[in-house]
């Protein structure tokens, strides 16, 4: 290696280190840990606080605490009148809001409606239809739902008639079989009565002809024959009471087993009942599944055509600015106008307020209070408060990473409990920040009373 | 050979330029932070924040109606019973779901060999962003196999406030600091009673003035004590920060029982 070349060498070895020496300066960081090896931190909290839009927020933050003092520290009422007064108040106040809330959501739907039809007619313009699109789609729609409810009620009237019809003949085929069943434990009955009066007729049988012998004897006395003729009644009675209680027996005896038959025969025809029953049903809910299926696949084809008739419609606007401007235009007529009627409306719903608290309060003798206005008020300053913050923190993000990336710091931290080698960057991001116009528009005048739910939109609700 | 020798350290210059930058930051390639808010708002997430809800609304009915007629300490007994009911159910509804989350963000970081893991908000700028990764992994069926290996040591500290706010010395001034408070808004109250809406603002202003100057009084001296502490253990122990324990969500290294010692 001679001198020339080794002076070289040198002279590229010092530059290198120079180079590496001013890269770390021009990113503001060392390679050995200088500047926190690449990590920072910044105390957020303290650079928004720098922000030039600030003080709005600190502004916005004492209206909203001076309004909750207030609200804490409304007069409360004393006497059965200002109670009253109040009750009734509140009670007009909620009708009032009741009834903003209802115009309100009629005209979101009205203008919400009228924004879809005006934009299907031109979609259906725009794709050479004649009708909007999904009308005829709908009529079909519809037309597929008709017949397969048709066609479910007639098979589920068919399966009940038949129903009907098994169990009729259940019944029938249940009372002939007791009538039968009946009958002939009647005969039986009636057998086994007869065999038995004539066996009480055979054992008495030689004692009667004895008696009805005597009977004929003509020398018989008054007092004998009249003896006799008592004693021959007395054995028809004592048979004929025989017989009686016998059949009495009997009766009884055919009228439990006819009870004991009608109860069998009623568990019989239940049982056929409920299985008759759970047959129809599992046939009605295979029907339904099948029809549900049926119905799901044709609407899905209606649905897909639909689909591709909108993304159709949609492709042909898409490509005419014209039809663009004019779905731009029917949305923007429809905002403006339900704008319009939304701020007429609630101007005149505050008004209405207004009125009522100035009313009650002159019949309590005190100043009552809207603690619902109030409150809405509260919402719409701590909504903005919330906006303006995080319109401040994206600012202060975004110069952060200016910051960080001109110092060379590959992450930044926030909310850091303590620091070791990493980077405290709040200041220079103070300085960043503090330099930054007054850039986002201050709204902090313009608090709307009106209830939150209300945001002026036609197709919002 | 002469000129291609120089050329070739030339380049060497110029490629040391270009990866200045990056040599800089390898310290901090093995940050991670993930959205919690994005876990939190999974459909399963939300199921069961749902189950919840309705099970602490009938737990409050089921309490009011069993507290009736009761004496107070069998209030407060009832009370105690309800408060363990919502407690279990909290643990049964939640424990799975973050597990689950935790095992995923533990896999995602042993992947991407991160040694530290902390919540989205309170990384400003760089770091990797894994919150992508973790809810595919959430996402995935079966079971997350956790991984193998420990993370790296990190030179990432995190401190558990709670363990600090237990501290007989920090529990005075948060009590001194709560009175005071009290105080200042009853005062506050009253004032504001009558007064015109001007008048209010300037009583307003008074109010957060004076409570600021309590807050300086009761608690910064104890604040700033505890952040020197943090701050001289970050530097023993060759640390480039400390966040606190709530933020970081998986690894780092743990100095609570160091900054404890230094405070106690």
């Amino acid at each position: 290696m001679d001198v020339d070349l080794r002076a070289s060498i040198r002279a590229v070895a010092v530059a290198a280190c120079v180079a590496l020496a001013l890269a770390g300066c021009t990113h503001g960081a060392s390679p050995f840990g200088s500047r926190g090896g690449g990590a920072g931190y910044v105390d957020l909290d303290q650079v928004v606080q720098a922000h030039p839009l600030h003080t709005e927020l600190d502004t916005l933050q004492a209206q909203i605490t001076l309004l909750n003092g207030q609200a804490q520290n409304a007069p409360v009422p004393q006497t059965d009148v200002q109670r009253q007064a109040q009750a009734d108040m509140e009670a007009q106040l909620a009708i009032a809001d009741q009834q903003f809330q209802t115009q309100m959501n009629a005209r979101r739907t009205y203008y919400g409606q009228r924004e879809a039809a005006a934009t299907a007619a031109l979609q259906a313009q725009a794709s050479g239809a004649s009708a909007p699109i999904g009308q005829q789609l709908g009529v079909q729609a519809q037309k597929i739902q008709t017949d397969a409810m048709k066609a479910f009620t007639d098979y589920q009237k068919q399966l009940f008639q038949a129903d009907n019809q098994h169990l009729q003949q259940v019944a029938r085929q249940l009372q002939q079989e007791d009538g039968l069943k009946i009958g002939a434990r009647r005969a039986q009955l009636e057998k086994q009565e007869t065999d038995y009066q004539i066996t009480l007729a055979k054992q008495s049988q030689s004692q009667r002809l004895n008696l009805k012998a005597q009977l004929e004897n003509l020398n018989l006395s008054a007092t004998d024959r009249q003896q006799v003729e008592s004693q021959l009644a007395n054995i028809e009675t004592r048979e004929e009471s025989m017989i009686n209680t016998l059949k009495a027996r009997d009766n009884a005896d055919l009228k439990t087993y006819e009870d004991g038959l009608q109860r069998d025969a009623a568990a019989r025809y239940n049982a056929a009942r409920v299985a008759s029953m759970k047959q129809t049903n599992d046939m009605l809910q295979a029907r339904q599944k099948q029809t549900n299926e049926q119905l799901r696949t044709q609407l899905s084809g209606i649905g897909t055509q639909y689909q591709q008739q909108v993304a159709n419609a949609n492709a042909a606007i898409a490509k005419d600015p014209k039809a663009r401007a004019q779905i731009d235009k029917i949305h923007n007529e429809n905002q403006a106008q339900y704008t319009i009627e939304f701020q007429k409306a609630l101007a005149s719903y505050q008004q209405t307020r207004k009125q009522l608290v100035q009313k009650y309060s002159a019949i309590a003798h005190m100043q009552l209070q809207d603690d619902v206005a109030l409150g809405n008020e509260v919402q719409a300053l701590a909504a903005q408060r919330r906006d303006l913050y995080a319109k401040i923190v994206a600012q202060v993000q975004s110069q952060i990473g200016v910051v960080a990336r001109n110092d060379g710091l590959a992450v930044v931290f926030t909310n850091v409990r303590g620091a070791g080698k990493a980077v405290d960057i709040t200041d220079q991001v103070v300085k960043a920040i503090a330099a930054l116009p007054a850039a986002v528009p201050s709204s902090s005048s313009s608090a709307p009373e009106g209830p939150s739910s209300t945001t002026p939109s036609p197709s919002g609700s | 050979m002469h000129i291609r020798f120089v050329s070739a350290i030339a380049f060497a210059i110029v490629a040391a330029i270009a990866l200045a930058p990056q040599a800089l930051a390898t310290d901090v390639l093995d940050i991670g932070f993930v959205d919690q808010a994005a876990i939190g708002g999974l459909p399963q997430f939300v199921a069961a924040q749902q189950q919840f809800s309705q099970f602490r609304a009938q737990t409050a009915r089921d309490f009011q109606a069993a507290i009736k007629g009761k004496s107070q300490s069998d209030q407060q007994r009832i009370y105690g019973d309800f408060n363990q009911r919502l407690a279990a159910k909290q643990h049964e509804l939640f424990d799975p779901l973050l597990g689950r989350a935790q095992t995923a963000i533990a896999l995602v970081a042993a992947q991407k060999s991160l040694s530290i893991v902390v919540d989205k908000q309170i990384v400003i700028f760089g770091g990797q962003d894994i919150t992508k990764d973790v809810l595919t992994t959430i996402g995935q069926q079966g079971v997350i196999v956790p991984p193998v290996q420990t993370p790296p040591p990190s030179s990432i500290g995190y401190v558990d406030q709670t363990q600090i706010d237990a501290l007989p010395k920090a529990k005075a001034a948060a009590d001194a600091f709560q009175a005071a408070r009290q105080r200042l808004s009853q005062d506050l109250n009253k004032q504001l009673a009558g007064k015109s809406q001007a008048e209010q603002v300037t009583i307003v202003q008074q109010f957060n003035n004076q409570l600021k100057d309590e807050q300086k009084k009761d608690i910064q001296p104890l604040n700033d004590e505890i952040q020197k502490a943090i701050s001289d253990v970050a530097k023993k122990k060759k640390l480039l920060l400390v966040v606190d324990q709530a933020d970081r969500v998986y690894g780092g290294t743990d100095v609570t029982s160091d900054v404890l010692a230094l405070i106690k």
